[in-house]
C-alpha cells in the first residue's frame, strides 16, 4: 500500500514537471519569416528554416474572428519578441495568410486572436527581449488599417505580458469632432486596400481575465483607447504608460449594462503613468501631444476610469497628469473594495484628478488641481476647464465606510480642493450616510488659490453643509483662508503660510523651504 | 638757517676798493611745519573677521596696528584681521610722524562665532507631502506636465 501511495505521488510529480517541460518558447525577430516557412522555435532568421522566428506576433496569435484558426502558441507558452518595429493588424499579404479573417473590408478585425490561458504556475507569456534585464528596447507593435485591439485578453488568464511598446504610426482620433482632418477613417475603403491608415483603436483589449501581469508596457498614441478591460481580476500592473490616446487612457468600461464591467479581486499599480489621455500624441513621436478635448466637445478624456466595479484597488506612485477629463475615476466602486494610493502625483487633469468611492487611504501624495490648464490654449476645442468642479473627491457608498487623507500637498483652482457627495455616490444609488462614515483629514497642507472661473476662492472641503458623516481634522495648514468661512478657527486647522518652494500653480513645488512650519511642530501647528 | 653769502671785495693799487652793489631783501618765508598726523579708521565684524578701513590722514606718517590679540601689523591702509575666538578686542592705531612724536587711537570691536545656517531639516517634513528636497521633487515631476 506504501509503494502504492509514493507511486502515485511520483506520478504527480512526474506529471507536474512534465507539465512545465511541455511548456515552449517561441520567437518573433524582424527577419523571422511567416508560420508555413519558420516554426518559431529558435531565435534565427528565416534563412535557417524551418527552426526560425517568426516576423510577427500576428503569426503566434493568428486572426480568428471569422473562420478558427488555432493559436499557435499553447497556453503556458512564452513568446519573446526581438527589438525592432512589428505592424499588427491587415497586411496585404495576410489575406492569403488568413484568409477572410483578414480580407480588405474586415481589415478592423484583423488583429491577433486572444492570448491562451496559461495556469498559476506556468503563465502564457509575451515578453519583449530584455524583459528580464531592465528592458532598454521594447519591440515596437504598432497597429494599422485601424484594428480593433492590438492585443488580446480575452477570457485569458494567468498571463504575463512585459517590455513592449504599444503604440500606432497615425496622428489621429477616431470621431475627433473638431476637426475632420485629424480624424481617423472609421469605414474602410471598399477597395483592395481598406485605406484607414497607420492607426489602431485600442493597445489592449482584455475581459474576463484573471492573474494577468502587465510589466514595462508603454501603451500610447492609439486612436482611440490605450487599454478596454472589464471583469478583470487580479491585475498586477508595474512601470506601465498610458499617454496620449486619443479619447481615453485606460477604459474599465466594456459597455452594455451597468454591471457588465464589474472587476475583482487584487487590482494592483505600481508605478503607473497615466497622462495627456484625450489629447493625441504627435506622429512622428516628438514628446508632444495636441488634439486635446473633453467630454462637452464630444470626446472623453478620462485617464484611467471605470464603470461600476469592485476590487481591491492600489495604486503605488502613479502619476496622473495632463489627461482632459478625470485623471483616476473610481467613483463607481461598489463599496465591496477599497482604494489605496500612496505617493501618487495627479496634476493638471481637466476634470477631477482624484475620483474614490467606498473605503478610501489617500496618503503621502501630490495634488495640482490646475484644471483649467488647457484654457487659452491653441487646442482646436480646448477641453472645458475644472469639469465637475476640478479637485479630488472621494465618495462614500455606504454607511460605516472610512476614507483618509493624510499627508497629502494640495494646491488648486477647483471648487473645492478636496471632498465628496453628503449624500453618496450617484452610481450606485444615494445612501443614507451618517456618524458612522468618516473622513479622517490630517498632516495635510492645502494652498489655495482663485478659482479658475473668477467667482472668489477654492473652498477647502466640501461633505454637506452640515456634513452627515464624521470629520476628524488634525495638524493641516491652510493658506491662504478658504471660500468657506470657519475653517482657518476649526480645531486641527492651521491657517498659516506653508513656506514652500514655489506656491504658484503653474509652477507650483512642493518641498518645504527650511523655516517652514510643515517640517515641525511651529507656528501654531501641532506635529 | 640757510649758508651765509660771501661778498668779496678786491682792493684798487690806487688803495681804493670796489664795492659791489648790494641788493638787499628781505629774508625768505620759513618752510611751513608738517601738520599731525590724525588717525581714523572704523571696523566692521563678519563672524570671526574684522573688516578694517582705515580713514586716518597721515601726512608722512607711518601706521602700525595692534590688533589686540597679540598680533601686530604694520602693513599700511585697510585690514583684514581674523580672531582665533569670538570676544571683544582693543584695536589700536599708531601713526608715528613725520618729524616724530605718535598719534595713537583705539577703538573696541566684538567678533563672534559665525553664523552657520542650520542644515536642511532632515528626514520628511511632518505636514504634507514627503517631497523633502529639490532632487526628490524633479524626480517626481514630469517635465511634461
Amino acid at each position: 500500500m506504501m509503494f502504492r501511495i509514493l507511486g502515485l505521488l511520483l506520478a504527480v510529480l512526474l506529471v507536474g514537471l512534465c507539465g512545465e517541460a511541455a511548456a515552449t518558447t517561441y520567437y518573433v525577430r524582424t527577419d523571422g519569416g511567416p508560420a508555413s516557412v519558420c516554426n518559431g522555435t529558435a531565435d534565427a532568421p528565416s534563412s535557417a528554416a524551418p527552426n526560425c522566428a517568426w516576423n510577427s506576433l500576428m503569426e503566434a496569435l493568428p486572426p480568428n474572428w471569422l473562420h478558427a484558426q488555432a493559436a499557435k502558441i499553447a497556453g503556458g507558452d512564452t513568446v519573446i519578441i526581438a527589438p525592432g518595429s512589428y505592424p499588427i493588424g491587415w497586411l496585404a499579404a495576410y489575406g492569403t495568410r488568413f484568409g477572410d479573417n483578414c480580407a480588405a473590408p474586415y481589415a478592423p478585425a484583423c488583429h491577433p486572436q486572444p492570448v491562451p490561458s496559461g495556469t498559476a504556475g506556468n503563465p502564457t507569456r509575451i515578453l519583449g527581449a530584455g524583459w528580464d534585464s531592465g528592458c532598454t528596447a521594447p519591440p515596437e507593435l504598432w497597429g494599422t488599417e485601424g484594428a480593433n485591439w492590438m492585443l488580446s485578453l480575452d477570457g485569458s488568464s494567468h498571463v504575463v505580458i512585459a517590455c513592449l511598446d504599444i503604440t500606432d504610426h497615425a496622428y489621429c482620433t477616431l470621431n475627433y469632432r473638431p476637426d475632420p482632418a485629424r480624424t481617423c477613417p472609421y469605414h474602410v475603403s471598399g477597395g483592395a486596400d481598406p485605406g484607414m491608415g497607420d492607426y489602431a483603436r485600442v493597445g489592449l483589449h482584455a475581459q474576463d481575465s484573471d492573474d494577468v501581469t502587465l510589466q514595462d508596457v508603454s501603451i500610447h498614441g492609439l486612436g482611440d483607447q490605450g487599454v478596454q478591460a472589464g471583469r478583470i481580476s487580479n491585475w498586477t500592473v508595474t512601470r506601465v504608460t498610458v499617454a496620449g490616446n486619443g479619447n481615453v487612457g485606460w477604459n474599465g468600461d466594456l459597455g452594455g449594462n451597468g454591471s457588465n464591467s464589474k472587476n475583482s479581486g487584487n487590482l494592483t499599480f505600481t508605478d503607473l503613468v497615466v497622462k495627456w489621455n484625450g489629447c493625441q500624441e504627435h506622429y512622428p513621436v516628438d514628446g508632444g501631444y495636441d488634439l486635446c478635448y473633453g467630454q462637452e466637445q464630444g470626446g472623453y478624456g478620462d485617464g484611467l476610469g471605470e464603470a461600476l466595479t469592485g476590487g481591491v484597488w492600489t495604486f503605488i506612485r502613479p502619476k496622473f497628469y495632463r489627461n482632459t477629463s478625470d485623471g483616476l475615476d473610481l467613483l463607481y466602486l461598489d463599496g465591496t473594495g477599497s482604494v489605496t494610493i500612496d505617493r501618487g502625483y495627479f496634476a493638471r487633469n481637466v476634470g477631477n484628478d482624484l475620483k474614490t468611492a467606498g473605503n478610501a487611504t489617500i496618503t503621502n501624495s501630490v495634488f495640482i488641481a490646475n484644471c483649467a490648464v488647457f484654457k487659452g490654449t491653441s487646442q482646436p476645442v480646448a477641453p472645458n476647464p475644472c469639469r465637475a468642479g476640478g479637485g479630488e473627491f472621494a465618495d462614500f457608498t455606504a454607511p460605516g465606510q472610512v476614507i483618509t487623507f493624510a499627508h497629502n500637498t494640495v494646491v488648486g483652482e477647483a471648487g473645492c480642493l478636496f471632498g465628496g457627495d453628503p449624500t453618496g455616490t450617484g452610481q450606485t444609488g444615494s445612501a443614507v450616510l451618517d456618524a458612522s462614515n468618516v473622513v479622517n483629514i490630517h498632516h495635510n497642507i492645502f494652498v489655495i488659490k482663485p478659482k479658475w472661473n473668477g467667482d472668489g476662492v477654492s473652498c477647502l472641503v466640501y461633505y454637506g453643509s452640515p456634513p452627515p458623516m464624521t470629520i476628524n481634522w488634525a495638524s493641516n495648514i491652510v493658506w491662504p483662508a478658504p471660500r468657506e468661512a470657519g475653517r482657518c478657527t476649526t480645531a486641527g486647522i492651521t491657517c498659516v503660510d506653508p513656506q514652500l518652494t514655489d506656491e504658484a500653480l503653474g509652477t507650483f513645488n512642493p518641498v518645504p523651504l527650511t523655516g517652514s512650519p510643515a517640517w515641525t511642530a511651529s507656528a501654531g501647528v501641532q506635529p | 638757517m640757510s649758508n651765509p653769502t660771501v661778498i668779496v671785495i678786491n682792493q684798487n693799487a690806487d688803495g681804493s676798493y670796489d664795492i659791489p652793489a648790494i641788493t638787499l631783501r628781505p629774508a625768505a618765508a620759513a618752510p611751513p611745519a608738517q601738520p599731525d598726523p590724525v588717525p581714523a579708521f572704523s571696523m566692521t565684524a563678519d563672524g570671526l573677521t574684522v573688516n578694517i578701513t582705515d580713514q586716518s590722514v597721515l601726512n608722512g606718517g607711518q601706521e602700525s596696528w595692534d590688533f589686540g590679540d597679540g598680533t601686530a601689523s604694520v602693513v599700511q591702509g585697510d585690514q583684514a584681521h581674523s580672531y582665533a575666538q569670538a570676544g571683544t578686542y582693543t584695536v589700536g592705531l599708531t601713526i608715528a610722524g613725520a618729524t616724530g612724536g605718535t598719534w595713537p587711537l583705539s577703538q573696541t570691536v566684538t567678533v563672534a562665532d559665525p553664523v552657520v545656517p542650520p542644515p536642511p531639516p532632515s528626514g520628511d517634513p511632518a505636514i504634507g507631502a514627503p517631497v523633502s528636497t529639490q532632487a526628490e521633487w524633479d524626480a517626481i515631476n514630469p517635465k511634461d506636465a
